[in-house]
């Protein structure tokens, strides 16, 4: 058996599962419950085709995306009112024109492997696939923890370059 | 002797040797172990023999360290000086025929005085103009060069120097040669490339350059590859090509071309002695501004100049060539402890006494040992992640930074220096011309923030700053800025124009135009900060009573009072209007819940101090991860000493500096144990050069509408709340700001049904 930390170890297996017609509505508060909220739902397509995720921050700059409505005419009211207002008119929307791609990772795929990921993609989470599911969710911050107990163990040997 | 220079060497002299003299000899000793190998092999490089880097590596960096003002840096042959000198110097010797001394010698007392005038004239600080980009793009195009015309010699291969110190021509000669490639040139020299790569990583203590040509000289002479057989060419030793003869008087010299000077020759060669000049003064001056920083010295870039082009016009008359600051060995130098100009001297002197005493032993050195040496430190010039930070900067460092490049790879050297030089002035010029627009917004105790406009928040009111140079050239850039400035809600723009240091009729032109732009669009303009010349100017323009005289501020001795008063104005100006609105009592606004920051955020802050480690920071936030869960801030927020907000790192940062040597190592077969070192080479350096300081703060009193326009704009993945006296109370990230928009739109969790994951 391997001594290598892999995807499997860190992902986590309890995520939200929607359907991509849901309308944004109902995404809404699920992302957003007092009492722990979902940190992102899994956007599934016909027959269980994964299209992609939501998160906070993605569904955020979704409904805004177009900054503060210009003021009619005859407008008068304050650009917050019409920010939000723009907003609750895509309340409607399904959530299936909001998700985002989510690089994938298979779960034997090693952390050196996800931090390239990282670091070459500005995402929150990667998605770990395997036989045509989902099976979890790495998040950033669970990479940045296994990075972080890794290289903070003891250290074995010192090694530096020459030029 | 002087009496005043006689009472300080008295005085001064035995404090030096109890003090300070064994740190500088050990540091001496270190550089020279590191350099003596290097000499040999740069001297390679400019096709003249091995011994000549050693002479240069005495004589010039015992003149450049007694005259010169950095403590640390060590002056020598340096790679791409000496690939200069090469491109120079190649095809005149390929037309007069003899040896390249000579040339060289004449080429390196030009720059000289080049270097000297300069430091004379005390024209120092012209170095600050030319770019970084200039010299990260050079060195690596040197690098490619010295790899490329260093192939003759690893493989074995007759190539005349003219054709090898060209890309091109390097390139076609080694392809049209490789069948004469001699097999064991090739050998030791990869063996000597693995060694010089390999030997630090087994032990950082060790040379790699000096374990390097050791091990492949001990090779050479062992089995015999020394002498040549009728079944086998032999592997050129440094004796072949010139013997090393361990009597350092040989080195005095009287240069043939300065005693008999050919003026024809000298035309030929000044422009090339003039790129060479401004080159070694670029590196020895950045080199030791690096140290400077980390020692806390005062550099003299004048002194610094007279003191290299002292060293050059010195050096020719003991066979010396160019020398310049080497950032490897005063790299060596500062951290082997070497605490003032005498390391430098005592490397010297070390290197001295190598020629002296272990000349039979350099003697059986391998050409192709050196050769397989030059490549592995070729590589090393190519300073991949600069070249990625440029790539994906702004189109100008693009262009100064790989212009550079492309121009060492298809010019001849000495005219790549000129294009490097002239991108970057360009470059400059450019930046110059640029106009200076910030957003002034106004401070609850009656100052004003400065902020960028995508920060700003949204008023009636837009007060703009003007600062920089308003002339010809920047007049295009101010027009586009300033329409950029416009918001859907402007009704008024300030516009403050006290940093403005010059304004021709054309930038006037503008000023109308856009007086003209705002009057079309129904927004109103006041100005303040007019100045006595400006306000002659706007007068004769008839601008003055177009904008109204109610509408001008000009400049106080207080500090932004005018700018305050234009303000108030202006206010004015929105209250008036909003007072005229028709209907405006009786058509009441559909309004949503009034959220605030002070509703959404949370208090589960992590406060850290901003000069801590990042090792520290990494196991601050993982210990947290661990405590909160899912729940951690994403961030910690740095204080000052007051306790004041100071600065952002975040998770994805530290995780950003953990990462970066990732790309430069290869991925696949690495351990867990070799992952966890690269992972550990940020660890040392502090936070405070990483954080992130031009964070957008808010207030408890922030609105939503105002929290959300920053956010998406900026696309923040979190916002520091903070109380008047600027310390931290809370956080804001998109899951609570999304939980502000839920509450605004009446968008509840479903009764009875869990929000959680599943």
């Amino acid at each position: 058996m391997s001594d290598r930390i892999t995807a499997r170890d860190i992902m986590s297996t309890a995520f939200l599962k929607l359907s991509g017609a849901t309308p944004l509505r109902d995404v809404l508060p699920r992302l957003t419950s007092r009492d722990g909220g979902a940190r992102a739902v899994v956007v599934e397509g016909e027959g269980g085709v994964v299209l992609g995720l939501v998160t906070p921050r993605l569904l955020l700059r979704a409904l805004f995306r177009d900054g503060v409505p210009e003021r009619a005419p005859d407008e008068e009211r304050s650009a917050e009112d019409r920010l939000l207002d723009q907003a609750r008119q895509r309340l409607d929307d399904p959530v299936r024109t909001v998700v985002s791609h989510v690089p994938l990772a298979a779960s034997d795929d090693p952390l050196v492997r996800l931090l390239r990921i990282t670091k070459d993609e500005a995402v929150d989470c990667l998605l770990v696939s395997g036989g045509g599911s989902v099976k979890g969710v790495v998040w950033v911050a669970d990479i940045f923890r296994a990075a972080a107990a890794l290289s903070l163990t003891p250290e074995v040997s010192r090694r530096s370059g020459e030029n | 002797m002087s009496a005043p220079l006689r009472v300080r060497l008295t005085r001064e002299l035995p404090q030096y040797l109890r003090e300070e003299a064994r740190a500088d000899a050990v540091a001496g000793l270190t550089v020279a172990v590191m350099g003596v190998p290097q000499a040999m092999a740069y001297a390679i490089i400019a096709d003249l023999p091995p011994v000549y880097g050693l002479y240069t590596a005495v004589i010039s960096s015992t003149v450049a360290a007694l005259l010169g003002s950095s403590a640390h840096l060590v002056t020598g042959p340096t790679n791409a000086s000496c690939m200069v000198l090469l491109s120079l110097s190649a095809p005149i010797v390929a037309e007069r025929g003899g040896g390249p001394l000579e040339i060289v010698l004449l080429i390196t007392f030009l720059a000289g005085l080049v270097q000297l005038a300069l430091g004379m004239l005390r024209l120092g600080g012209l170095v600050r103009y030319v770019s970084n980009s200039v010299m990260v793009g050079f060195t690596a195009g040197a690098g490619v060069l010295i790899a490329t015309n260093q192939l003759k010699n690893i493989l074995g291969l007759d190539i005349p120097a003219d054709e090898a110190g060209r890309f091109l021509e390097a390139l076609a000669a080694t392809a049209r040669e490789l069948p004469h490639t001699n097999p064991r040139e090739l050998a030791v020299g990869v063996l000597t490339g693995v060694i010089v790569m390999g030997a630090p990583r087994v032990h950082h203590k060790i040379p790699g350059a000096l374990a390097g040509v050791v091990v492949a000289a001990a090779v050479v002479w062992g089995l015999g590859w020394d002498r040549v057989t009728l079944a086998d060419a032999g592997v050129h030793v440094v004796r072949d090509i010139e013997p090393i003869r361990g009597n350092l008087l040989e080195m005095a010299h009287l240069p043939a071309l300065l005693i008999r000077p050919d003026l024809d020759l000298i035309g030929r060669l000044a422009p090339g002695a003039l790129a060479l000049a401004i080159l070694g003064l670029i590196e020895a001056t950045s080199i030791a501004r690096v140290v400077a920083s980390s020692s806390g010295q005062r550099l003299g870039f004048s002194r610094q100049f007279a003191a290299q082009g002292t060293a050059n016009l010195v050096g020719p008359f003991f066979s010396c060539f160019v020398a310049s600051g080497s950032f490897t060995r005063t790299m060596v130098c500062y951290r082997s402890g070497g605490r003032t100009r005498m390391a430098a001297v005592f490397s010297a002197v070390w290197t001295a006494a190598t020629v002296a005493l272990l000349a039979p032993l350099a003697n059986h050195i391998p050409r192709s040992a050196l050769a397989g040496m030059l490549i592995v430190i070729a590589y090393s010039m190519i300073d991949k992640h600069r070249l990625k930070l440029t790539w994906r900067s702004r189109a100008s460092s693009r262009l100064v930074l790989f212009g550079t490049l492309g121009a060492t790879l298809v010019l001849p050297l000495e005219y790549a220096i000129f294009v490097g030089v002239g991108l970057s002035v360009l470059n400059l010029l450019r930046m110059t011309g640029k106009v200076d627009l910030t957003n002034l917004v106004p401070r609850p105790d009656g100052g004003f923030d400065e902020v960028p406009f995508n920060r700003a928040p949204v008023s009636p009111v837009v007060t703009i700053n003007i600062a920089g140079d308003l002339y010809f050239a920047a007049v295009e850039d101010l027009d586009y800025e300033l329409l950029r400035t416009l918001h859907p809600e402007t009704r008024v723009v300030v516009l403050r124009m006290k940093r403005l240091r010059a304004v021709g009729s054309s930038a006037m032109a503008i000023l109308e135009h856009f007086w003209d732009l705002l009057r079309a669009r129904g927004i109103r303009l006041v100005v303040c900060g007019i100045e006595g010349e400006l306000q002659r100017v706007m007068t004769t323009s008839g601008l003055r009573s177009r904008i109204g005289e109610q509408n001008i501020f000009y400049a106080d001795n207080k500090l932004l009072q005018s700018t305050e008063l234009a303000q108030a104005r202006a206010w004015s100006i929105v209250n008036e209007a909003r007072r005229l609105e028709p209907g405006r009592a009786t058509e009441g606004p559909v309004t949503y819940a009034g959220v605030t920051a002070g509703d959404i955020l949370s208090d589960r802050v992590i406060r850290f101090g901003n000069r801590h480690q990042v090792r520290e920071a990494v196991w601050l936030l993982s210990e947290m991860q661990k405590r909160l869960g899912w729940e951690t801030p994403s961030a910690l927020f740095l204080q000052d000493r007051d306790g004041k907000l100071w600065g952002e790192l975040s998770m994805r940062t530290l995780l950003h500096e953990m990462n970066r040597d990732l790309e430069v190592d290869p991925l696949r077969g690495r351990s867990d144990a070799e992952l966890r070192l690269l992972l550990r080479r940020p660890f040392a350096q502090t936070i405070d050069g990483i954080a992130r300081q031009d964070l957008c703060r808010v207030t408890r009193d922030t609105r939503l509408g105002e929290l959300i326009v920053r956010a998406v704009q900026d696309d923040l993945a979190i916002m520091p709340v903070v109380q008047e006296d600027g310390r931290v109370i809370g956080q804001i990230e998109p899951a609570q700001l999304l939980r502000g928009v839920a509450r605004a739109l009446g968008v509840e969790q479903p009764d009875g049904e869990p929000g959680g994951r599943r």
